[in-house]
């Protein structure tokens, strides 16, 4: 089923009907949708000109029930989600996932465990109905529809995602993960992502999301709203590799009570067009808050990140890292925001961004804002923007290393301090994404025009750097089917509009 | 400074009360106080100087804007190739009224620009300058502000590098006395024609006193990828509780040591200038410092 068109009340109550939703959810979506209407499109926005919000699909769904094992699942999803690796990484990794297709969630599952330890893991239109209490106290209080239209446009149309209820005391033992795919062109995906840590629990969520590369663009409208309650810590990792023709709005925010921790890690590899800006409250005494956002933008890419933090407690601390690649004429901002409330009493809040430029067609912009009402807060902001330079390729040339591999060593310098954030598995993989992605000829099918095909104009040792770039692509998936596959495969060249399995690659051809 | 840059622009030259303009040979040193000429709602004042190639100015401009329902006054200035200036402005916002000003430079090839500027408010004072740096030329700024008594005061700065090897570093202080609100921010740019430019933004600001407020935005664009180096930092300064502790244990009481700190806050934003500015520079601190010192 697919529903396109112009937004409007009719279309909202249609995905309400379909969902069987309660009463106050279907008010909540047409305040929201009335709040879309009356909104301002924010002027700084850039990239999005072709962005046209009647022209792409609200609503997709393939009809299919949900699965509870990958054998249920349709065989083209299954040959879909097994090429991105996902079972595999579901039996060695997770506590529970969520795979969302589309509009909706095709595939769930938790391990027993965690239905015995009480914790709540549940699709977000499942949650809505079978606790329906719990869901009206968090949905939407964290992140309101009112805070700008892209907000509103989302809790308007909202559709799948998760939602995560951790008791008190918990410590849930290995991540539970939800994965994200856009199986179509001009289609919008607006999931919604739920996170309630009840006091004293401890969580690591993480979030993926890829897209084959298709003929035109989609977009995606998603939100996070965590809520940890005193004590609690909630670890909440991205790593986004859209395929390169994806227009991406991420609405992410956390309110922390008293002595809990909430950590955002935010990976931003993929999309022709992100814009994040991981939040948090501090509104209990003692709560903390990290963000680390890595932004790459290799070729003509935005990469618009950053992040907010809002102290409004005594003794409340925040940490902010930012570190942004630009490459290919790619054009990366930070843009963040450190406030510390009038009571805020001995606040602390340190910032720090750090630009690489790898060629001057590529820009790098920084604009960090902090804001103080507390006396005896204080915050700090660090930043600088610098670029390869031909001393520090002939250096290392000179020890013998080709130009793409010292490119590559060189940003895996620059991420190595935020790489500690990252599970194990996540590392070496992006390690060897990034050594892929930097190397002489550039990412390969990072560009839907070039694909992987070895251009006829090369000379003999290009030629032989690509073949052997994609002979190493192939051997990482291989050799590491968890992750690797799916986070190289997402952008890799045209493929026919979604639910056509055979248009994916074949992992290791 | 075209009159379609900003709607503060624009007031500015519709309201144009008085203008001056200057162009200097050779070395000079020059001191002004422009004075209001009321004409209506907005009183509004316009100064030029234009240094030719190879020439050098002391530049001294006294402004104490306040005497119309909205005063606003601007210095352009011009940098022929090769020269040099030493700017000191010093701002005393002390009228019923709110006020802008702003300095406007565009400097040419091999020239330099040293400025500082010290400010005060006790209403609402925007300070606007903005620079445009040409090939090889290098601008260092740096600013001191206060706010007091429910007054804000809110200072950008621009720096347009679009001429390459150019280099700027710029820094602002701004302090919010007891219910003061002062607001420190700008924008470094470095433009695609900037090819291995350095740039070096810093702003800072510090409360001290109850329902203080501060921001602090210091931004920064890089055009291309031959950049040498750029730079920003943003910090919020304040006295703790040993600096304070230190400073009374020898001796001092509460409000010298309050001074004292404003002091060492401020002289390091006069280091930009040079010569016989330089010490007039110490001088109308010590005039700033004594005058906040009167008043509490």
């Amino acid at each position: 089923m697919i529903l396109r068109g112009r937004i409007s009340r009719g279309l909202v109550e249609e995905i309400s009907r379909i969902k069987r939703e309660p009463e106050w959810m279907l008010r909540l979506r047409l305040r929201a949708l009335e709040l879309f209407e009356s909104l301002p499109t924010p002027q700084w926005l850039r990239g999005v000109e072709d962005l046209d919000l009647d022209q792409i699909s609200a609503y997709v769904s393939s009809g299919s029930p949900r699965a509870e094992s990958w054998s249920e699942l349709p065989d083209y999803m299954r040959k879909y989600y097994e090429r991105l690796g996902i079972p595999e990484l579901e039996a060695r990794f997770l506590s529970g996932l969520t795979a969302v297709l589309d509009s909706e969630t095709v595939y769930f599952r938790m391990k027993e465990y965690l239905e015995k330890l009480g914790v709540i893991l549940l699709p977000m239109e499942e949650a809505v109905q079978r606790y329906p209490d719990l869901v009206r106290e968090h949905f939407s209080r964290v992140f309101p529809p009112s805070d700008h239209k892209f907000a509103a446009l989302h809790t308007a149309l909202w559709s799948g995602g998760a939602f995560v209820y951790v008791p008190k005391g918990v410590r849930v033992p290995q991540p539970i993960e939800a994965y994200f795919i856009i199986g179509g062109s001009l289609e919008g995906q607006f999931e919604h992502t739920l996170i309630v840590a009840d006091e004293g629990s401890e969580l690591t969520f993480i979030e993926g999301c890829s897209a084959p590369m298709l003929k035109n663009y989609s977009f995606h409208d998603g939100m996070v709203e965590i809520h940890a309650l005193r004590g609690s810590r909630v670890k909440f990792i991205t790593v986004q590799n859209w395929s390169r023709n994806v227009i991406n709005f991420n609405n992410k925010r956390a309110i922390a009570e008293e002595d809990a921790t909430v950590e955002w890690v935010e990976g931003s590899i993929g999309s022709r067009v992100t814009y994040t800006y991981p939040s948090t409250i501090l509104r209990g005494r003692g709560s903390r808050t990290s963000n680390v956002v890595v932004g790459i933008a290799n070729g003509p890419y935005l990469k618009d990140t950053g992040s907010k933090v809002i102290h409004a407690a005594p003794d409340t601390r925040s940490s902010i890292v930012s570190k942004n690649i630009s490459n290919g004429g790619g054009v990366n901002v930070y843009r963040g925001l450190v406030r510390m409330l009038k009571g805020a009493t001995n606040s602390v809040s340190h910032v720090e961004c750090s630009s690489l430029i790898m060629d001057k067609a590529s820009k790098a912009h920084t604009y960090p804002h902090v804001q103080l009402e507390e006396p005896t807060a204080s915050a700090s902001h660090e930043a600088t923007t610098s670029r390869l330079t031909e001393d520090q390729l002939f250096y290392l040339r000179s020890r013998g290393l080709k130009e793409g591999e010292a490119k590559s060593l060189i940003v895996l310098g620059f991420l190595q301090d935020v790489m500690q954030d990252l599970p194990i598995e996540y590392v070496s993989v992006l390690t060897k994404v990034m050594q892929v992605e930097f190397s002489e000829v550039g990412g390969l099918g990072r560009d839907p025009r070039r694909g992987t095909r070895v251009p006829e104009d090369l000379g003999l040792p290009h030629r032989q750097a690509l073949h052997r770039l994609e002979r190493v692509r192939a051997l990482l998936i291989r050799c590491l089917p968890v992750l690797g596959g799916r986070l190289l495969l997402s952008n890799r060249r045209e493929c026919p509009d979604r639910g056509d399995a055979a248009g994916l690659p074949d992992a290791g051809s | 400074m075209p009159a379609h840059e900003s709607r503060l622009a624009a007031m500015h030259y519709g309201a144009l009360g008085g203008s001056t303009s200057l162009i200097v040979g050779g070395r000079a040193y020059i001191r002004a106080s422009p004075r209001a000429v009321d004409c209506g709602s907005v009183v509004s004042r316009h100064s030029v100087v234009i240094l030719e190639p190879g020439a050098y100015v002391d530049l001294r401009v006294d402004l104490e804007p306040g005497s119309g329902p909205l005063d606003l006054s601007f210095v352009e200035l011009v940098l022929g190739e090769g020269s040099a200036a030493n700017v000191l402005i010093g701002v005393r916002a002390a009228g019923p009224s709110p006020s802008a000003s702003g300095l406007r430079a565009a400097l040419g090839r091999g020239s330099r620009l040293n400025y500082a500027l010290l400010g005060s408010g006790d209403r609402m004072h925007r300070q606007d300058d903005r620079m445009v740096l040409g090939p090889a030329s290098s601008l260092r700024s740096g600013a001191f502000l206060i706010s007091r008594r429910g007054a804000g005061v809110d200072r950008f700065l621009g720096v347009e590098h679009s001429g390459e090897d150019s280099s700027s570093s710029a820094s602002a202080v701004g302090i919010a006395l007891d219910g003061g609100y002062v607001v420190v921010r700008g924008l470094v740019s470095i433009g695609e024609g900037a090819a291995r430019s350095r740039a070096d933004f810093t702003a800072g600001v510090a409360l001290l006193g109850e329902g203080a407020r501060g921001h602090a935005a210091p931004m920064l664009e890089v055009h291309t990828g031959d950049v040498l180096e750029a730079r920003h930092h943003s910090f919020e300064a304040k006295p703790g509780p040993d600096q304070l502790f230190y400073l009374r244990s020898r001796g001092l009481s509460e409000p010298e040591a309050r001074d004292l700190i404003i002091t060492g806050f401020a002289e390091s934003q006069l280091g930009a200038l040079e010569g016989r500015l330089a010490q007039e520079g110490a001088g109308l601190l010590r005039d700033l410092v004594r005058l906040i010192g009167d008043d509490a």
